[in-house]
Order: structure tokens, then sequence, then C-alpha cells
């Protein structure tokens, strides 16, 4: 039996890599460096119902132990996702998870009716997009507003859905169990982490944004104390670990944390195998300690 | 499918203050690479950096790849420091390339500083030069001594030196030195060097209806189209530098944003 199978909801993965949404485009781009089917699933980039141009240059900072970007979900909107996205992730064999962004309730909810049409694995719905109607603040950091968009949203569409939040939502554990109770699949904890530049000769914030996400080796323990808790409170819906995972150690930190699946984002950035390396090596690990990914999930917890 | 390569450092040294010249030795390239491309090299060292850095290379001859490279920051810094045995990682080949030499008669190169190198390379794959094909380079840096010797290419090209820092932050003294220049016929220009003065040449050739091309420059996070961060507008939308580009039909791109 292949000890890395793990499942979420009534969706069995032959392992639990999967890229974090934008870090490797559309699947497309990184097919050229890997076979996609060894994932434990294709993400997609976070789509949205109109064309985004996405932010001003600059997009990106580079700090010392990461990557920050404000890249304002640039994409092509629904008409690109039926005419290229979709057909291409239909030509593959692994799981298909598309993820989606709103800047209002009724654009999510329009986004999942329309991909009702468009047999998929699983839908991840980013909730840390802001919230035009609120003044901008992102979904994630204003509890009225998420509630408000998860009862819209669990109502439409009846594919697996994952609900992606930051680790920076408060508070965090509560969140966590709101998104259970309103019977979404699974959550993925979480996002970037919100950030500030300031460019020292002009004397003013690099980002247009002002505020950009900061990813990468820098925010893993951040982003595994918050899995830590959310599965400490005995979460039922199985968590999906993000945040700073460069190699085959960083994952077997969260599942041992109490992770279900991992996304892998600004590794991508520089090796675009390393996801691969990751599989091959995570299999090792099991091998090697005679265990699997269903006894590992959280186990540190039981060994506190 | 491609797939990151391993490199050995031959050869590091320096050519002038800012500018270092490194040869590496890929022994296991599959892909062919073409000029107006690029690679990703990692530039792991002393100085903490996350990132590859994009480059393009000088030359290649047989196995080894000769970059020469401007020490600007962090990533510079680590890679000025290999010596002869070291190993690096490389991704190759990324973006798109110039149109191939085959397809234009009149060819005017313009290169500003390091934007030499990617039009050099370019050069340097012209091995035989058809007796009806013409290729003219201005070539213009900051003080003389940064030129890149150019010796060694296999054809006669005419190349115009100008060195000039009377206006270091504009950077469009190359463009003032062209004007001046008694007019040259080309049937495409192919740009490199820095942003000012890129628009000015793309600007100036736009008005007169005349093909040409940029190597653009922007700070990339992958430099393999996953991320969106070097991304820019153009009349056909926006476009990633990495993956559409680094080469643009210059009329294309919206100068006013860059």
């Amino acid at each position: 039996m292949n000890p890395l199978t793990t499942r979420i909801d009534s969706m069995f993965m032959n392992n639990p890599v999967v890229p974090a949404s934008g870090t490797v485009g559309y699947g497309l781009e990184l097919s050229e460096w890997i076979d996609l089917n060894q994932l434990g699933a294709v993400l997609s980039k976070s789509i949205t119902l109109l064309p985004k141009k996405g932010n001003p240059q600059p997009r990106l900072f580079e700090t010392e132990i990461g990557l920050m970007n404000s890249i304002g979900l640039e994409n092509q909107g629904w008409p690109q996702f039926v005419s290229e996205i979709y057909p291409f992730l239909t030509s593959l064999k692994t799981l298909k998870w598309v993820s989606i962004a709103g800047s209002s309730v009724v654009e999510y909810v329009d986004l999942l009716g329309k991909l009702e049409a468009f047999p998929l694995d699983a839908i991840e719905i980013n909730v840390s997009c802001p919230n035009v109607k609120k003044g901008g603040i992102p979904f994630c950091f204003h509890i009225p507003s998420l509630k408000e968009l998860l009862k819209a949203a669990k109502k439409v569409n009846p594919t697996v859905k994952i609900i992606k939040i930051s680790i920076e939502s408060q508070p965090l554990v509560d969140i966590c169990h709101m998104i259970e109770e309103e019977g979404f699949s699974a959550v993925c904890i979480g996002n970037t982490v919100r950030g500030v530049v300031i460019d020292i000769e002009k004397q003013k914030p690099y980002f247009s944004n002002i505020i950009a996400g900061m990813s990468g080796p820098a925010i893993k323990p951040i982003a595994l104390r918050a899995v830590w808790e959310a599965y400490q409170s005995g979460l039922s819906i199985p968590i999906i670990g993000c945040g700073g995972i460069q190699n085959v150690h960083d994952i077997i930190e969260f599942i041992l944390a109490g992770a279900t699946c991992v996304e892998v984002g600004s590794a991508n950035l520089i090796d675009p195998t390393c996801m691969s390396k990751m599989i091959r090596d995570l299999g090792v690990y099991c091998e090697q300690n005679k265990t699997n990914l269903k006894e590992m999930i959280g186990l540190a917890h039981r060994k506190e | 499918m491609k797939h990151p390569v391993e490199g050995k450092i031959r050869k590091n040294r320096w050519l002038t203050p800012t500018l270092f010249e490194l040869e590496i030795d890929f022994p296991t390239i599959s892909q062919p690479i073409f000029p107006g491309q690029f690679v990703e090299l990692e530039c792991k060292g002393k100085a903490p950096v996350f990132l590859n850095r994009p480059f393009s290379p000088f030359r290649i001859q047989n196995d080894t790849w000769t970059f020469i490279i401007q020490y600007k920051g962090k990533g510079t810094s680590n890679l000025s420091e290999l010596r002869a045995g070291d190993t690096i990682r490389m991704l190759s080949p990324l973006g798109k390339p110039f149109p191939g030499p085959d397809q234009h008669r009149r060819v005017l190169l313009i290169a500003g500083g390091v934007g030499i190198v990617p039009l050099h390379f370019y050069l340097s794959r012209i091995l035989v030069q058809p007796s009806e094909m013409t290729i003219s380079l201005v070539y213009g840096t900051t003080r003389e001594e940064d030129r890149i010797d150019l010796s060694g290419l296999p054809f006669h090209v005419q190349v115009l030196y100008h060195a000039d820092q009377s206006n270091k932050e504009e950077n469009t003294n190359l463009f003032q030195f062209y004007l001046q220049l008694p007019s040259i016929s080309f049937d495409t220009a192919l740009i490199c060097g820095p942003l000012a003065m890129m628009k000015a040449f793309s600007r100036h050739f736009t008005k007169e209806n005349k093909l040409h091309f940029v190597s653009m420059e922007i700070m990339m996070a992958c430099g393999l189209g996953f991320c969106k961060g070097c991304s820019i507008s153009t009349s056909e939308g926006m476009k990633s530098v990495c993956s559409d580009g680094p080469v643009f039909n210059g009329t294309l791109l919206d100068w006013n944003l860059l």
C-alpha cells in the first residue's frame, strides 16, 4: 500500500504535496519541468470573474530569508479559465483543484456557480482578498464578512471546498471551527504574512499598495504554530499546511503538527523540480521509519 | 522535459572593477539556448540570498559557458566569490529569443553597459556572415575602461563606441550619440541596456516606424512564468518579462508605465 496516501473528505490523494496557488502559474508552466501527475493535486493560480491587471511594478522584494510579493491576483478572468485553463487541467490524471478569489460575496458565489458546469476535484476559496464592501478589509480579517461569505458559498456547488485563510486571521482557532461548522471540507492555513518595505532613498513605501505578502522560510515557524493550534483545538476537518516549506523536513514537521497535506509555494520559484524531490524523500522517510501519512498526521501532539 | 543542471566553475576573474567573467562547465546540457533567452543561476554564498538570478551567456564554446556579470548586490557578490572547482546549479533555457539573424539582412545592435552581453551572444552565434548581411553595433559604456573586448568574432561588425558619464542618471547619452551619427540603414534593431536608454530608442524607432526589439530587464522571482512578479503592460495586455519576453517588439510596450 502507498504510505503517502492521504484524504480530504471524499477525495483520496496519492501523496500530500500540492503547489500553493499562484506559485506555478496554472500548472502548464510547471509541466515543462515535472510530470504533474506525480503531485498530490494540481492547484491553479486564483481566478477571478473579470480579468485583473494586477498591481503596478515593483511587485517583488527579496529578503534574506524569503520573498515579498504584491502581485494583485493578475489573471485573465473567467473566459481564460474556460478556453485554456480547464482544458489543460482535464488533460491531467491527478486531482484538479482550482483557486478562486473575489472582491465581494456576489463574485465568489457567481464563480462557484459557474464552476458547477466544470467538474473539479476541489475548489480552494482564497478569502485573503479585500472585501470592497468593507473598505477593502480582507474577508479573513473581518469575521462578519467571512461568515457572510461562508454562508453564501456553502450553498453553491457541491464540489469539495477548501477555505484558505491567513495565518494572521484572529482568533484563528475560532475561525477554523466556524469553517468546520459551516460544512466546508478543509481549511488551508495559511497564506503570505503581511509586511512592509520602505525605500530609504525615496523615503516612501516600496510597494504601491504599501502592504505586501511575505513568503519563504521566514514564515514557516509561524505557519507551523497556526497548524499546531488548529489541530490541538480538536478541529475535525483536515488542515492543509502552507508557509515556507523548502524541503521534505519541513513537510514532515507540518504533518506531525497536524496537517493532512501541504502546499509548497516559494520553493517552486527557486527549483521547479523541488516537489518531485519532496515526494520521493517523503516516501524514503516513511519507509525508513516504517510509518505512513495516516499515522504521522498530528503525531507530535501525542508525543508532547 | 527540462531539468536543473549542475556546473563546475572553470575560471572566475575580474575584467574591470565592476565586471567579472565567470566560466562554467556544464557537461550535461541537453537543450540548446538561443540568443535573447536567459538562464537562472543559483547565487548561494556568504551573503544571504533567497532567489536565483537571471543572466544571459556571453559566449558558449563546447561545454563552457562564459558569463560577464556586473557586480551589483548580494547575488552577484556571491557569484564573484566562486572559485574554480565550485559547483553551481542553473535553470536553462528560459524566455523567448531574439528573432534569428537569418530573418533580417541589415541588423543594428544597440548595447548600453552590460546590455552588450546578450548581443555579443547573438553575434557569436552567427557563424558565417552571409555576404548580403550587414551588422552595425552601437555600444556605449559610462567609461572607456568598462568596455568589454569584442575581438574574436568570426566576421566584420561595424562597431561605434561611445563612452560618456556626463548624464549618468538619465542613461540616454547613447541615444543622443546615435542621433548625431550619420544615418545607419537597418531592417531591424536589437536593443539591450538601461531602461531609460531603451525607452528613448524605442520611442524614436516607433515614431520612425522601424522594427525593433528590446531585451527587458526587471526584477524576477522565478524566471519561469510561475509567479507574475515581472509582469509589464503592453498593447497586447499584461506580459511576463520572463516567459513572454525578455525580448519584446518595442512598439508593443507601454513605456509610460515602465
